[in-house]
């Protein structure tokens, strides 16, 4: 039997509220749900398991025919999926009075469930979010039951204030695979037993890296899952390395240069580090128009040489300064060593 | 320390020139462009070495200034000077890549080395930055009395302050809190168009709120009309023409009713008394069956007319359970928007904060701030008061007793007192300001330079003096006993030294070339 397993999609989302860009990627995540139902279509999966936050906020009722609509054009796939954190079954919540196609099962209960799917002779588990906020262990008491040979837990949290559990005790439970949503960055948490699909494509720029879903199969011979990329934007750490001919021209075109490398499309956070001229200060504005920038860190520190400034001028008060900062590691004190450095330096009287 | 020989090997414009100089007083003469600065800059780079600027500031570095005007791969030069009794001869290389440079003792043959800061311990440690601020005086840069007062004050500051002459404290305190500003600045630009999206979205949340207490309210008013429809609480004024129509029908009928049930009275008495006739058995059979028919019609009529006014009503509740459907959904559609709408709102709000980066970088300038002016403070108290001592001392003899005190407030204004009277240092002459600059370097150089007595380099220093102040500071000089490198374009303070008779060791730049 083979199965997708997907999370925390959060349709609806408009990501990095403010930025150009945002409006585009809340289309974006729609789109990559509908080429997700694509693939389920073509490959026919017997079983699209969907670990949560498949909304980013409370459902409209128009956004639930829409997606019933879609999971009702693969009917040889069984589509089971749950209410996490984001989409939470508040008090009249459409979830709970909407009528699903026949191959949509929603585990809907406050507590973990059991549905049997005996064609594949396969039982799911799980339960729904009720809060924003669920601070026990939804999954501590669920243990494997019934007659079906096959069980699959779907579970959504894992952190501090969203269900938190512990992955072995959750492992040890007996489940064939355990598909948890909530954590956006795709992890395996155990090889071919328990995995974070991840969200099916980044909301925010902390979540680098490739994003997709899991594809795997269950059988006698025992569960295999493997990471599908999908997503169609990734967001990229870029560290730009400076040095004393660098300008702010020149940056801008290293930085559109490395954009157009590894993709427009994608979203990027930038840190400047190296030694910069003394003299020279960087724009991050204009850096953050060159294009999907969402982020400049400015880590350049003019190119004092300290040691030789020590020397240069032990026993007055640039000497003393820049010893008084000798040593101090904190990014702080480093950047106070900097300012104090600079100001000093352009105050003496030529 | 002291200076005994300088070969200018191959330096700027001297090729092979060697300067011998002696204790106590050198005078060395030379008219304008006869190469006074390039033996000045020799000296200090013979001590301190000479750094090349990076970047564009290279075309015009000491190094470039002062590269041979031939042959620059040769670019050399070699010092003699005692130290601590014993002889030491520096030789030095400027080209790039050219050989290491050297220092032997020639006392004792022994070869020291200058990566391990040999020659830094022989100048007693003081670094570049002091030597140039105390040892090598040059004069007041500034030409008017305002700008010259400020420079000596500011000088005088930093002296007490900082123990560095060239830095003006006040000025990098200054620029560290415009650039705090500008910090501060840009935060509040990103905190004003956070609070503007707010505001829109603040905006948008109350019209759909709004929207959705209005979709509630009919609602609510559908639902209490349904009410009073099903209950029937109160009549409508058509109910109320229908029941009057139906009331004034049945009276009618029995008014007929009665008429008839009269006749057939009368006819049952004529009956009775035996008034018999074919007419009174008719009309009692006619007037019996009328009677039924009557009865009859009242009745059917009646169970009619309550029909016809029971479907109306009936479809009117209809309508209203259509509506109040309706309204239902739309209500609850709009409050899930609603609260979707707040949920963001208020994820928008929480996320309203200055990013961690530009509050530290504030953090980080106000403790640049915070640190100078510590150090700045810890300097001043070590040497404040020594300091204003020596000058007040150097001061007195230079003018021969008759300044005796130098002071400075807490607003750093400069005072000088006599006997009697105090003069406020803006007030006083451009000569007696020069004595109180050089009395204050003389006095911080004798703080300074405590370990090592380092020779004193004066560039046109008196320039500006009179006979008699010149006199006074020759003669100062001269009981110090120390070693002075008088750079002079003219010829006055050989003439002085003659008249005073004072020993000194001249050389003639313009001679020797």
């Amino acid at each position: 039997m083979r199965f997708f397993h997907v999370a925390d999609i959060h349709l609806g989302m408009e990501p990095d509220l403010g930025f150009a860009w945002s409006k585009r990627r809340q289309e974006e995540i729609w789109d990559s749900f509908r080429r997700l139902i694509d693939a389920a279509r073509r490959e026919k999966p017997e079983l699209l398991l969907i670990a949560g936050d498949l909304f980013h906020r409370q459902p409209l009722l128009k956004e639930l025919k829409e997606v019933n609509a879609l999971f009702a054009s693969i009917p040889d796939t069984q589509v089971v999926l749950m209410a996490g954190n984001h989409d939470y079954l508040k008090k009249g919540s459409y979830y709970l009075s909407f009528s699903w196609a026949e191959n949509v099962t929603g585990l809907f209960g406050e507590t973990c469930e059991r549905v049997d799917f005996p064609k594949f002779s396969l039982a799911v588990y799980g339960c729904s979010y009720y809060s924003r906020e669920v601070t026990d262990n939804l999954y501590g008491e669920v243990r494997p039951s019934g007659a079906m040979q096959h069980h699959v837990l779907l579970a959504h949290g894992g952190d501090d204030r969203h269900s938190p559990w512990k992955k072995e005790e959750l492992a040890a439970a007996g489940f064939d695979y355990i598909a948890c949503g909530h954590i956006h960055k795709p992890e395996i948490l155990i090889p071919d037993r328990m995995a974070y699909a991840g969200a099916l494509e980044p909301t925010t720029m902390t979540q680098t890296g490739e994003h997709g879903y899991i594809d795997g199969i269950i059988d006698s011979r025992g569960t295999r899952v493997s990471f599908v990329p999908f997503a169609v934007c990734e967001y990229v750490d870029l560290i730009l390395q400076v040095d004393e001919d660098t300008t702010q021209f020149s940056l801008e075109q290293q930085l559109a240069g490395e954009m157009e490398r590894r993709g427009e499309k994608n979203i990027y956070r930038v840190t400047l580090e190296g030694l910069r001229c003394e003299a020279l200060e960087f724009s991050v504005e204009r850096l953050m128009q060159t294009g999907n920038v969402v982020q400049v860190t400015d880590r350049t520190r003019p190119a004092y040489r300290i040691e030789q400034l020590k020397r240069e001028y032990a026993g007055s008060l640039i000497g003393a300064y820049a010893e008084y900062f000798d040593g101090a590691e904190g990014e702080l004190e480093q950047k106070a060593l900097y300012y104090g450095l600079e100001a000093l330096l352009n105050a003496r009287q030529e | 320390m002291k200076l005994k020989k300088l070969s200018l090997n191959n330096f700027g414009r001297f090729r092979g020139e060697v300067l011998k100089l002696e204790d106590g007083i050198n005078v060395i003469y030379g008219e304008n462009e006869s190469g006074k600065s390039t033996v000045h800059t020799f000296i200090r780079s013979m001590l301190f070495g000479m750094k090349r600027g990076r970047g564009r500031a290279a075309g015009n570095d000491v190094y470039s200034r002062y590269e041979p005007w031939e042959n620059a791969s040769w670019y050399q030069g070699r010092m003699e000077f005692t130290s601590g009794g014993k002889e030491f001869r520096l030789t030095r290389s400027f080209a790039k890549g050219a050989g290491e440079d050297e220092l032997v003792c020639l006392t004792d043959g022994e070869i020291l080395s200058l990566e391990d800061g040999d020659l830094s311990v022989l100048l007693g440690g003081i670094s570049e930055n002091v030597y140039e601020n105390t040892v090598s005086v040059g004069q007041l840069k500034a030409r008017t009395g305002d700008a010259l007062a400020q420079e000596l004050r500011n000088y005088m500051a930093n002296y007490q302050g900082s123990n560095d002459g060239s830095l003006n404290v006040e000025a990098a305190l200054t620029s560290l809190k415009k650039k705090r500003k500008e910090l501060e600045q840009e935060a509040e630009l990103q905190r004003k168009a956070g609070e503007e999206e707010k505001s829109r979205m603040y905006s948008r949340l109350s019209y759909l709120e709004q929207d959705c207490r209005e979709a509630k309210e009919r609602l609510e008013r559908t639902m209490t009309e349904r009410k009073r429809e099903m209950f029937g609480n109160e009549v409508s004024p058509r109910e109320v023409r229908k029941q009057q129509e139906r009331f004034l029908t049945r009276r009618k009928y029995g008014i007929a009713c009665a008429v008839v049930a009269v006749f057939l009275a009368i006819l049952s008495v004529m009956q009775f008394f035996g008034v018999s006739s074919l007419f009174t058995r008719l009309g009692l059979g006619i007037s019996v069956l009328a009677l039924i028919f009557i009865i009859y019609q009242m009745f059917r009529y009646t169970r009619e007319e309550d029909e016809e006014i029971i479907e109306p009503e009936q479809q009117k509740i209809r309508k209203l359970n259509w509506n109040v459907e309706y309204l239902e959904k739309e209500t609850r559609q709009k409050e899930i928007q609603c609260q979707n709408l707040r949920e963001e709102y208020e994820e928008f709000c929480a996320s309203l904060t200055i990013p961690a980066e530009q509050q530290e970088n504030i953090a980080a300038v106000t403790l640049a701030m915070e640190t100078i002016e510590k150090i700045s403070r810890q300097q001043q108290s070590r040497v404040g008061i020594r300091l204003r001592q020596s000058i007040s001392e150097i001061l007195s003899e230079l003018t021969d007793g008759k300044y005796r005190q130098v002071s400075m407030d807490d607003d750093l204004k400069i005072g000088i007192h006599s006997e009697n009277y105090y003069v406020p240092l803006e007030k006083t002459s451009r000569g007696t300001m020069e004595q109180v600059y050089f009395a204050l370097r003389m006095a911080v150089m004798e703080i300074l330079c405590s370990e090592e007595e380092m020779p004193v380099l004066l560039d046109e220093t008196f320039a500006m003096y009179d006979e008699y102040r010149l006199e006074r500071a020759l003669t100062w000089l001269a009981n110090k006993k120390r070693q002075v490198v008088i750079f002079t374009c003219q010829k006055r303070e050989e003439q002085t030294l003659d008249r005073l008779g004072i020993p000194y060791h001249k050389v003639d730049l313009s001679v020797d070339l």
